[in-house]
Formats: structure tokens, sequence, C-alpha cells
């Protein structure tokens, strides 16, 4: 008797199709300002692949003691920076955690400090501090560690505020005092998540420290600049995908170690 | 004989308005085993908490072994509360940490900052944390993670904890409302007899009133914060229970209440 296809809402909603025509259309009024031309993006294709075949590759292996030292320098950064940045993060996620602030005065003001660090990218700090520190790696250690505190006192914050509060209760209840509820009742249940987030945070140091290199930061991306100016592209590809082999190593690390720890 | 708790005209008002409490009193003496029943909601959990103060009553004094709590500064309210054991209904353990590590967090109320951080629990307080799981017969799962307990287990633990502290008076907030009937009864046992057995006072919230007729030496009932009954437990009439359950939309739960009852007696 009951042919019809049982509808699964009371009414068809309009606003998805709306959505999806309003969504179309900007992309495409926006793809003629940019003049993105997808032809263009095709026709460009060998061109594209000659220049990385003939020109990029094979990479230079010659090229590696070159910038073994400079590579190191990214690493280095990069770990020291996630370090400092995580320490300062966490003194500033425990001031601003709603379970744990002493007052919430810190909240706000924490909260906005750290948003204005996470909103401009370590390459535009870069960019700032350069005339005041000049080129170097304090400016790229500097921009590293704005940044990541920026990001992980964000990072931090959250985790500290999804604990469970049952703890820190048992905690006032025994007696503990506010430094004793922290070791006790806040950070046996949020470290996994902390050391989580700071081994996200180096994985991302070290792309970022590539970058900054460019802009006067020191570490790999200076070199790989430099040799592209002097058109040695060899040279540069092959920094470029040690760059790739650091990276994906500490990617496989960081996975590994937060798998187990959580 | 001086009661060891005296709580006079205890009212809480939360911030949105509710009234939690509107002027509760009673006194608690030594060796007593008192259960608060009540239906939810009608501030049994905000009544414990405000004897330890995690939640500061808006008026009323509460006195605890000659001590107004609500006077107190930091420092004394720790030392009080240290003497007070909290058992909670979601045990409130930390799941990371291991058995004994959470019962030893039952002596952080007596120990410096230092050695709280560094986990410097002295041997005696070791031992002793070892001593009391046996007694609630966890001594085979000391290393274990909290969180690979089951419930039971998990709320013998938080017992051992609230022991931990030697305590003089035990607090227990809705302590079987998580767990089945059988654990329950097997939890209720070991509360009850470590009670006994040390002579720790305690206050018990329950919303069984089976329970509360099998363990109680006294019982208050609470409705909309007000306390409506207060006495032994064989005092406790069906007209009672009906008075303190609140009508209409609890008429189920207050059958099944009086069913309870009937088999319990």
């Amino acid at each position: 008797m009951q042919l019809e296809y049982l509808p699964l809402r009371k009414e068809k909603s309009l606003y998805t199709w709306i959505g999806v025509i309003i969504v179309g259309l900007t992309t495409l009024v926006t793809g003629y300002i940019s003049e993105f031309d997808v032809l263009e993006a095709f026709r460009v294709i060998p061109g594209v692949l000659n220049f990385i075949f003939t020109d990029f590759l094979p990479p230079a292996v010659k090229a590696v003691p070159d910038f073994w030292g400079s590579l190191l320098d990214t690493v280095y950064m990069a770990i020291v920076s996630t370090v400092t940045g995580a320490t300062i993060s966490l003194i500033l996620a425990l001031l601003c955690a709603t379970p744990t602030t002493p007052h919430p005065l810190f909240k706000v003001t924490i909260r906005a400090f750290a948003s204005l660090l996470r909103n401009i990218p370590a390459l535009a700090w870069t960019i700032i501090l350069v005339p005041a520190f000049g080129i170097g790696k304090t400016v790229g250690l500097m921009a590293l560690i704005i940044g990541s505190v920026g990001d992980m006192t964000r990072f931090f914050t959250e985790s500290i505020e999804e604990i469970d509060l049952g703890g820190i209760e048992a905690m006032r209840a025994v007696g503990g005092s506010y430094w004793l509820m922290l070791k006790g009742g806040v950070l046996p249940q949020c470290v996994p998540a902390l050391v989580s987030w700071t081994l996200y945070n180096l994985e991302l140091n070290i792309r970022a420290s590539t970058i900054i290199g460019m802009v006067g930061g020191g570490g790999i991306g200076f070199f790989i600049l430099s040799t592209i100016k002097l058109f040695r592209y060899d040279h540069a590809a092959m920094a470029i995908l040690a760059v790739a082999i650091v990276v994906l190593f500490v990617e496989f690390l960081s996975k590994n170690i937060r798998e187990r720890i959580m | 004989m001086k009661p060891i708790l005296s709580v006079k005209d205890v009212k809480k008002i939360y911030g949105n308005g509710t009234y939690a409490l509107r002027g509760v009193s009673f006194d608690i003496y030594e060796g007593e085993f008192v259960a608060i029943i009540g239906s939810s909601g009608s501030g049994k959990s905000t009544l414990l908490r405000c004897i330890n103060q995690l939640i500061k009553p808006t008026q009323g004094s509460i006195v605890f072994k000659g001590t107004a709590v609500e006077k107190v500064n930091k420092c004394e309210l720790r030392k009080i509360r240290r003497e007070i054991g909290m058992i909670f209904q979601h045990y409130n353990l930390i799941d990371r940490l291991t058995v004994i590590q959470n019962v030893l967090h039952g002596r952080l109320g007596y120990m410096s900052d230092f050695h709280g951080i560094f986990d410097l629990y002295s041997k005696e307080d070791r031992w002793n944390a070892y001593r009391i799981l046996e007694r609630v017969g966890l001594e085979k799962e000391i290393h274990k993670r909290a969180d690979q307990l089951s419930g039971g287990q998990k709320q013998r633990v938080g017992i051992a904890r609230a022991l931990a502290q030697n305590p003089s008076l035990m607090l227990a907030d809705e302590p079987i409302a998580s767990l089945d009937p059988v654990t329950s009864g097997a939890v209720m046992d070991y509360l009850y007899r470590i009670c006994r057995e040390d002579k720790i006072s305690a206050i018990v919230s329950l919303h069984q009133v089976d329970f509360a007729l099998k363990y109680a030496t006294r019982i208050i009932g609470i409705k909309h914060g007000l306390i409506v009954f207060d006495g032994k437990p064989k005092e406790l009439t069906d007209s009672i229970i009906d008075q303190i359950y609140v009508q209409g939309k609890d008429e189920f739960a207050k059958n099944e209440l009086k069913l309870q009852r009937a088999i319990a007696i």
C-alpha cells in the first residue's frame, strides 16, 4: 500500500541547497577575480615537470657536507624552541585553565596574549624581529618560541580543561594545598595530552624553522634560498630532500611515542 | 557528650538563585553511622560538601571538633579537611595512577608541598597504605592502574584513600549509587565495618532506603533543603517516607521504596 519513500526529515531543507549555491558562486567569483585559470594550470604542467627533472633532479649528493651543519641547526632550533615554548606554555596554561586559574583575570589576559602570538605567523615574527636582532639563529629561535607559546598555551589550556574535575575535588577534600592539587590531581590526568601536543609542536617547528631560515632566521632555509638564487637547483633539491627525511622521521617518532603514552 | 560535628542553620543559595539548603541543623556524635536520605536535588550532596567546605555555605555555622570550619584560614582548613575522609559517587580516583598511589593521596593533607610533589611518602605511610588495602581486600592489586579496576574495586580504593587520612569523620556522597546491588552491599559492608572498627563517625547519603535501614544508627531525611525527619531507623514510617520523597513524578520510586522497606524489616 505504501509505495512512497519514507522521508528521513519532516521537510526538505532548502538551506542545504542555498548553502551549496552560495559556496559554488563564491568559488567562481573569487576564482575569476584572482585570475585562476584551470586550463593554464594544466598547460604549465609539462614545463614544471621539465624544470623539476632537468634542473632539480637528481639531487646533488655532494652538497650534503655544505648544508649538514645548517640542517642540524634547524633541528636544534626546533628542539630548543619546542622545549622552551612548552615550559612557558605549561605555566601560562595552568594560570589560564578554568580548573587551575588563581584568578579569572589571568584567564582573559593570557587567552588574549596567546591568541595575539598565535595569529601572527612565525615567518612574520622573524621579519619583525630581524631589524632588532639582526640575521641569525637568535631571531629564528625567538620567532619559533613565540609561535610555540601561542600554539601550545592554547592546546595545553584545552587539555587541562578536559580533565575529570572529580580528581581535583578529591585532592581538595584530603586537605591538599594548591600545588599538591596540581601535582596529584591535575598533572597525572593531562600529561599524556601535553606530551602529545609538544611532539606535534616539534613537527610544526621543524617545518617552520626551514621557512624562517629563508627570511634570515638561520638554519637550512638560508642554504636553500641562496642555492636557488645561484641556480644550483640540484643542491637545493638535496637540501629539500634532507628536510623531508627529517620531518618524516620526526613524524614517525612522535606518532610512535604518542601511541605508546596515550 | 560533646558532638564531633555540629551543623547549625546552614543555608546555601547558589549563584543562579537555587535554594539548595534552607537552614539545616543537626549534631553528630562519636560512633554514629548516619544515613541521609532524600530524592535527587534535595540538597544531600550540597550538605556533605558544606561540612568540609568544598562548597561554601551562604549562612550558618559548622563546628567540627570545636573549630568553626567556615571561619578558619586556608592552612587550618587543610588540617580540618585531612581529618574528614570523603568518598564520592564517581570514586574520584586518578585513573592513570596506581592503586597504591591513589591511596597515598590520602596522606597529602599531612605533607609539605615539597614532600608531596616528589612523592616522598614515609616508609610508615607506605606500609600503612598497604595494610589498609589489605583491609579492603585489594592487596593483590596495589600496582594496577585505577582505570583497570571494576566499579566496586574503585570504590574500595576510594574508601582506602579516605582511611589513609586517619579520619575521625567520614563523609560518603552516594557511595553506591553507581554500583550494582550485589557490589553495593559489599561496599557498604566494608564502609560500615571499617567505620565501626576504627570508631569513625560517618555521614552517608543514600537514596536506597533499604540500605539506610540496614546500616544506619540514625536516619536524616531531607526534602527541598530542609530536614523533615531525624531519628532512629525504626521510627521511619511509611508516611514519613512519603513525605521525604517528592509527590507526583516520584510516585513509582516511592512505592518501590516502601516495598524495599517492607522486605528489609
